[in-house]
């Protein structure tokens, strides 16, 4: 790994590890060897809790993310997505209900104590947002803010040090060394976002988790910034967590794919598998609801219904009222989990019934 | 000035050929007829519903930039046919929402003229202006700030009912439980009396536009309907605004999302900075973008097909500031095929020929200004009615 | 409505305000039940607190306890009036001029401008020694210069409230301005007004005991002012005549004041919209 002991060095990118095939062959072709996977989610339940009841927002994720490759949690709002980023930073409202683990190698984040956690935080998993604007003070510069979080973790860092580190990582992110004496508000989204991403590298973090980190862009932004983290995650061999409702922006960064729907993980797998030749109908119809930019004109059809109350959890499958393909069975059992093949897994009676 | 007699209301057994209903329609009451209302143009139906001729809209700057002008929209032209669906296609702060505004006389033009159905919209005034607002209607993109939170659904529907009396009082409540039905939202009763927090956001997104058609629009403005919206529930809206524009009501559909825009409109007009740069038909513009800027926005676009990635997109640095425009064409910072030109002057907005159907640059004919180009042209059809079917743009790559 | 009052109820002080409001109300309806005839002149004058008389007598023999009870109809009626009037015209001016804009905001805020800069006591003043100190009369004189508050208040909200999109799809549907005004712009901006309101009533009835004690009051009525008017050459000697009433008067504004507090804690649109 790269060392990152108080004398910054400049960043240079690991040799590969042995058997990696490159990104862009397993995009394309599906074919991913799943390494130890350095993140786990097994049984997380997390449940808000609110005058009169509680909002079951994650019931039951398991998920695993290989060392070195990239998630895309993809869902709507009420799935839960957002839910998970921050549980894995353990920043949700201190009356939540956690159950379950969140293992980042080989410890439980969830049973860290605050100090221990204080110190996983932005040194091994970092967090990009949605709204830089939102995580920047205003009234401090960029390069003022840098040598925080520089010294956040390494407090016998001197400015000049953290400063210096910061003209690496905007060069990473096509940033001139210019923006760390800007304000926020002086510069543009796009340049906040980078900015953003550059502050997420500051301590090479082990796992960066981007949550809507484009969605306020403009689209040719959102390109700009799609591409080049996808450069980044190359060069870095980033280990990412991509949370999007736009399947679009996770098929251009994951090679995994998880959808959740009301706290549910409904399908996972390979991008091309889960993207391509979906088996759960969520998310057949989700692809369905968007309108295609190249090839033939399709009518769209959309969900009908709406999201069920996430107060009350359902008996059977949390998608039946809406599904078109909801058998009786659907609702009155919980469909588990089942893997369709090595590493594609679905939760769907339909798909789990032995007809193949 | 005022307007054709007000469009038949729901008493009326006939109605025109040019205007056919978008509401619910219902069985007309046996041996009552009016007198078809006289629509403009009855005879050569390609008559403008709407012309937008030069349209400006500045707004003095506030803040950081005190004293300089934001030119929102700065001369644009469009029109629209009855039942034309008009995309029109840009990021935020482009002034696409200025303009749609702007048209149905929510905001007050700094220049230029608006002409609705042959009048002009600014002229208009008490009754005539009112029969305009029935006529011109609009939908907001957040559903939730589209309504008074203290009134439920019901009493908000009825607001366009009671101002322009489209029914006797006892038959209001049932013209407000068919109109939610017709929008999918039923048991009728169930949502009329629930408050618009109540609903989500594709419900009360759905209200809002059934508020629209209660007043059988010809002209809808649509602003981002569906933007703030989850992917599931998109087509539902989008669907209702297809058929809407199936039943002849004019849409300009009002997106930043390409995809979005194909799947509704027939046309399409991309707007930068405050200017229309390119419009022509929808298959058209997004097959053979001519302009810079409608081709990065094409390419910027992400698959959903993990083996599509995008290629880079052709463009540099950021979208511009509104308040520092630059001279000449406001792409050319960004363009990677600016000229020295582009830089020195605008370019207008011109026809333009596809590479495979001229083989040499433009002739002089085709530069002069869209009048010329389809011929001579009989006194009483508006000459640039050629030019809404035509691939308008505004370049100087292209002569 | 319920969440209203579940919100009121959490505000600290708010319940406390209205407890006393209508211990304060109660005593004003029941006044005959409370005490005796407060006009009723007496041998015993300038006593003491005694079982006879609760709360000792004036100058005149006129049991100081009646007159404190009877005294709160008036104040409560002067208070009442006072602020409604207040409100009447501050609402109607600030909703007009923050909704329209343009030269009518420039011609009311200047009105607005003049009557806040105006020392309000002594316009009162001025209106009373022209035209008589009846108790119409200062009701109608304090409703009329406290008002310029109450119009700031709700220009602000106008102001605000206009540019709000549910606005902008009224007149997209053809609503005039009026009915906009009515529906839409007042009922929404009113609350900061409401808890004001309450302040402005506390602080009319501070007023007209001000005015009494200047001897400008109504000396044909009751009121609390006018008894600590009464009761001011005799301060050392019997002060339970200025005094008692002086101490309804602090409990009343009290209660006055944490009533708004409390409705301006239930009301406050941030609160509205946490429960949606």
């Amino acid at each position: 790994m790269i060392p990152s002991g108080p004398t910054y060095s400049p960043m240079q990118p690991p040799a590969a590890p042995p058997g990696r095939p490159g990104q862009e062959a397993a995009l394309r072709t599906g074919n991913v060897e799943p390494v130890s996977p350095l993140l786990r989610v097994r049984g997380l339940h997390v449940r808000y809790r609110i005058a009169g009841g509680k909002v079951y927002a994650l019931q039951g994720i398991d998920l695993a993310l290989p060392r070195g490759q990239s998630l895309g949690v993809v869902g709507e709002s009420g799935s839960g997505k957002s839910t998970l980023g921050m549980a894995i930073l353990r920043l949700l409202p201190p009356a939540t209900e956690v159950e379950g683990s969140i293992l980042l190698e080989d410890d439980d984040l969830l049973a860290l104590p605050e100090a221990e956690m204080r110190r996983v935080r932005w040194r091994r998993v970092a967090m990009v947002f949605q709204k830089a604007m939102g995580c920047l003070s205003p009234v401090h510069r960029i390069g003022e803010q840098l040598v925080d979080i520089v010294r956040a973790h390494q407090p016998e860092t001197t400015p000049r040090q953290a400063l210096a580190r910061g003209e690496e990582l905007l060069a990473a992110v096509n940033l001139p060394p210019g923006v760390l004496s800007a304000y926020p508000h002086e510069l543009s989204g796009g340049m906040l976002q980078r900015v953003m991403i550059a502050f997420s590298l500051v301590h090479n973090p082990q796992l960066i988790i981007l949550d809507e980190a484009t969605t306020a862009l403009d689209v040719i932004t959102q390109a700009q910034i799609l591409q080049e983290f996808s450069r980044l995650q190359e060069r870095f061999h980033l280990t990412t967590m991509v949370i999007s409702h736009d399947m679009a922006v996770v098929a251009q960064l994951a090679e995994w794919v998880a959808v959740l729907y009301a706290g549910f993980l409904m399908e996972s797998g390979p991008a091309p598998v889960v993207l391509g030749a979906p088996r759960h109908p969520y998310t057949a119809a989700l692809i369905a609801s968007s309108p295609r930019l190249r090839g033939p004109r399709t009518t769209i059809s959309g969900i009908p219904g709406s999201l069920p109350d996430l107060t009350r959890p359902p008996e059977g499958c949390v998608f039946a009222p809406r599904c078109p393909r909801a058998a009786p069975a659907c609702f009155r059992e919980r469909p588990p989990l089942t893997s369709v093949s090595p590493h594609h897994q679905v939760a769907c009676h339909l798909v789990a019934t032995p007809s193949r | 000035m005022t307007l054709p007699a007000d469009r038949p209301t729901r008493d009326s057994a006939t109605s025109p050929t040019a205007a056919p209903s978008t509401g619910p329609t219902p069985a007309p009451a046996p041996g009552s007829t009016t007198a078809p209302v006289p629509q403009p143009g009855a005879e050569g139906a390609l008559q403008p519903l709407l012309r937008v001729e030069q349209l400006k809209k500045y707004y003095a700057a506030r803040g950081a930039g005190r004293g300089r002008q934001v030119r929102a929209v700065d001369g644009v032209d469009l029109t629209l046919l009855p039942g034309q669906v008009l995309a029109l296609l840009g990021e935020s702060g482009c002034g696409k929402s200025t303009l749609g505004r702007t048209i149905l006389r929510l905001e007050k033009p700094t220049g230029g003229r608006i002409t609705f159905a042959g009048t002009d919209v600014m002229r208009l005034r008490g009754q005539a202006l009112k029969n305009f607002r029935r006529q011109a209607q609009i939908v907001f993109q957040n559903p939730y700030e589209s309504f008074d939170g203290r009134y439920t659904v019901g009493q908000s529907l009825l607001e366009p009912i009671r101002i322009h009396r489209l029914v006797p009082a006892r038959e209001q409540a049932a013209l407000v439980d068919e109109i939610l039905e017709r929008a999918g939202l039923r048991p009728a009763q169930d949502f009329r009396n629930r408050f618009p927090h109540e609903l989500s956001g594709g419900q009360l997104q759905r209200v809002s536009l059934a508020r629209a058609m209660l007043l059988q629009p010809r002209l809808l403005v649509a602003d981002e309907p569906v933007s703030m919206l989850d992917v599931s529930v998109r087509a539902g809206i989008l669907n209702m605004l297809a058929d809407l524009a199936d039943r002849g009501t004019a849409i300009l559909f009002i997106t930043h999302d390409v995809a979005v825009a194909r799947y509704l409109a027939r046309s399409i007009a991309v707007m930068y900075l405050g200017k229309i740069v390119e419009q022509g038909p929808v298959d058209e513009v997004l097959g053979n973008p001519a302009h810079p800027y409608t081709r990065a926005l094409i390419a910027s676009v992400p698959s959903p097909d993990p083996a599509e990635r995008l290629t880079a997109p052709p463009v540099r640095g950021e979208p511009a500031n509104p308040l520092h425009l630059p001279p000449g064409c406001r792409f050319a910072p960004r363009c990677p095929d600016a000229l020295p030109i582009c830089s020195r002057q605008e370019p207008p907005l011109r026809p333009w020929a596809s590479p495979s159907a001229a083989a040499s640059p433009p002739t002089a004919e085709a530069r002069a200004p869209h009048s010329a180009a389809a011929g001579p042209h009989p006194a009483a059809v508006e000459p640039d009615l050629a030019a809404v079917d035509s691939h308008l743009v505004a370049c100087h790559l292209w002569g | 409505m319920s969440a209203f009052w579940s919100l009121f109820r959490q505000s600290r002080y708010g319940p406390w305000g209205l407890a006393i409001l209508a211990l304060v109300v109660g005593t004003a309806v029941f006044a005959p039940y409370l005490a005796g005839d407060p006009f009723a002149l007496g041998d015993l004058t300038l006593a003491p607190p005694s079982r006879a008389h609760l709360l000792g007598t004036d100058h005149l023999g006129r049991d100081v306890w009646s007159m404190t009870v009877y005294g709160s109809r008036v104040s409560l009626v002067v208070g009442i009036t006072a602020a409604l009037v207040s409100a009447g015209v501050g609402i109607a001016l600030g909703a007009v001029a923050g909704y329209f804009g343009g030269w009518v905001d420039e011609v009311i805020s200047k009105i607005t401008d003049v009557f806040l800069m105006t020392p309000t006591f002594f316009l009162i003043l001025i209106v009373v020694v022209m035209f008589g100190n009846s108790m119409f009369y200062v009701m109608l004189v304090i409703g009329l210069t406290i008002w310029p508050a109450n119009a700031r208040l709700m220009r602000a909200q106008a102001l605000t409230l206009r540019e709000r999109t549910f606005t902008m799809a009224a007149r997209a549907l053809g609503d005039s301005s009026w009915r906009i005004l009515l529906r839409h712009i007042i009922p929404n901006g009113i609350y900061p007004v409401i808890a004001n309101t309450t302040l402005q009533m506390a602080g009319a009835i501070l007023t007209e005991a001000g005015l009494s004690f200047l001897g400008l009051g109504d000396p044909n009525t009751v009121s609390w002012g006018q008894m600590i008017y009464t009761g001011r050459p005799y301060l050392v000697t019997a002060p339970w005549v200025s005094f008692f009433p002086g101490l309804a008067i602090v409990i009343t504004v009290m209660g006055f004041y944490f009533l708004g507090d409390g409705l301006n804690f239930a009301l406050n649109p941030r609160f509205k919209e946490r429960q949606g």
